[in-house]
């Protein structure tokens, strides 16, 4: 957030002395991601990917290479991984992007703990999970099979995805809170992503095993996107797939508490112990 | 099965060798619309009911395949495995994508008797391929079994089939990204008003 926003958070607390400062933030921070920040060109970069996506996995199906099945399950996990690294990326920006950009000192001296001051960045970096999920609403539409997948697919999409995004958002935002400078915060948060999804794109053979399924179970983003398949592509009804939940929510409890301690610990500065 | 699976292809292009041999196999398509048939000296014959076949990429079309015993004894169970031949080399098979069942299990067919099989053929790739039916006995007396028997070929010429709008979400496909360009545009500008 820039200089001049601080000055609009302070002017609007004290227009508003009511309304949390944590909405406050939050507000304050979601403006400045749509309206006038990188939020609409995520999500229409998003969007193009989609389309790309989507053609492609029609043509597949029209060649009969796909199952319609697979098509929309595509689409979902794409989304479901975009619209993970988009909130993780956002949120790993929150803190020691502020810090690297002179605004932190300005932020910290407002009436607002930092507590207040972190919860409202990390909804705001939240934001642009629904907005992707709204995004790919439109291409499972157009490639779904029948009404009921479809619904399965997107409330599936929105409940596996909502839980990672919430995990992974808390994580970024402390490792935020600790990272000196906007580029060990980003490299850390990009690359602890790209180590959890690597295990999605390993042939089935090679997750397989006592380890390999423990691995899967205990990774949310694994789990989630295995609760999906199973859902959309193979029919599996929610209770019978629901222990797949289980890392997700924990991640997600977990994650968010954490952040909540951590960043109540927000200084000026970055590093440990400081 | 599994290894019978691996066995199927290895066997197949084998027999596809012989049938180009002429005198080996008994009888070879006699018209390029006709099916033809395949025979052993156990008297197991497989035949199909066509022979050529004109097709677009993703058109499924199907066919028959008979397997008639000829001899004197019931023979013992079999098996029956459809496979795939690029007749051109730049066409790349790969079976799973051209039929999603390629393998059955035949009970004992008595003399006289025929058992008949349709199959499922899903053209996936623009070329010239050669379709066929390999028939062996099931794994128990497979060691001992003379020459197995296939089918006459189906010579299947597959065109590409071009379609600017696949599925019909080639109108989703453009519209959410204008949507959403022509929404970001609208903010600009209504912000640069103000």
């Amino acid at each position: 957030m820039a200089a001049a926003n601080d000055e609009v958070t302070r002017s609007q607390m004290a227009s508003a002395p009511s309304t949390p400062g944590w909405l406050v933030v939050a507000g304050q921070e979601v403006r400045d991601l749509w309206l006038a920040g990188r939020g609409p060109v995520l999500v229409l970069a998003f969007s193009l990917l989609l389309s790309a996506l989507t053609y492609l996995a029609a043509t597949n199906k029209e060649l009969n290479l796909l199952d319609q099945k697979d098509t929309v399950n595509l689409v979902m996990q794409v989304t479901l991984a975009v619209g993970v690294a988009l909130a993780l990326l956002l949120s790993a920006d929150t803190v020691s992007g502020e810090r690297e950009r002179g605004t932190l000192e300005a932020l910290l001296l407002t009436p607002l703990s930092p507590r207040e001051i972190a919860l409202g960045k990390l909804l705001a970096a939240l934001t642009v999970w629904p907005v992707a999920a709204a995004v790919s609403v439109p291409y499972a539409w157009a490639l779904r099979p029948g009404t009921g997948l479809f619904t399965d697919a997107v409330v599936a999409e929105i409940v596996v995805g909502t839980l990672v995004a919430i995990a992974f958002a808390s994580f970024g935002i402390i490792v935020s809170t600790f990272a000196s400078t906007n580029r060990v915060s980003l490299a850390v948060g990009f690359f602890v992503f790209v180590a959890l999804m690597v295990p999605t794109q390993l042939p089935g053979g090679a997750a397989k095993g006592w380890l390999g399924d423990i691995f899967l179970r205990v990774n949310p983003l694994t789990a989630g996107a295995h609760f999906m398949d199973k859902v959309i592509v193979n029919n599996h009804t929610w209770s019978q797939e629901a222990g797949w939940l289980v890392a997700p929510i924990l991640a997600a409890l977990v994650a968010a508490t954490a952040a909540v301690v951590v960043t109540g610990r927000l200084r000026l500065q970055g590093g440990i112990g400081r | 099965m599994r290894r019978l699976l691996w066995l199927g292809p290895v066997v197949g292009v084998a027999v596809l060798g012989l049938l180009l041999v002429p005198g080996l196999v008994s009888e070879t398509p006699a018209s390029a619309q006709e099916g033809g048939r395949g025979t052993t000296s156990d008297g197991i014959t497989v035949s199909v009911d066509v022979s050529d076949v004109s097709a677009l990429t993703g058109d499924k079309f199907r066919f028959t395949s008979e397997i008639t015993n000829d001899g004197s004894d019931a023979t013992p169970p079999l098996i029956a495995n459809l496979n795939f031949v690029s007749l051109d080399e730049s066409t790349y098979i790969d079976p799973e994508d051209w039929s999603p069942q390629r393998t059955v299990s035949i009970p004992p067919i008595e003399p006289g008797s025929s058992a008949t099989r349709t199959w499922t053929v899903n053209p996936a790739l623009k070329g010239d391929v050669a379709v066929y039916v390999v028939v062996l006995p099931d794994s128990p007396g497979l060691a001992t079994a003379s020459p197995l028997v296939a089918s006459p070929a189906i010579h299947v010429r597959v065109d590409q089939k071009r379609s600017l709008n696949p599925g019909g979400v080639l109108p989703v496909v453009l519209a959410v990204p204008a949507f959403l360009a022509v929404a970001m545009a609208g903010l600009r500008v209504a912000r640069g008003r103000r």
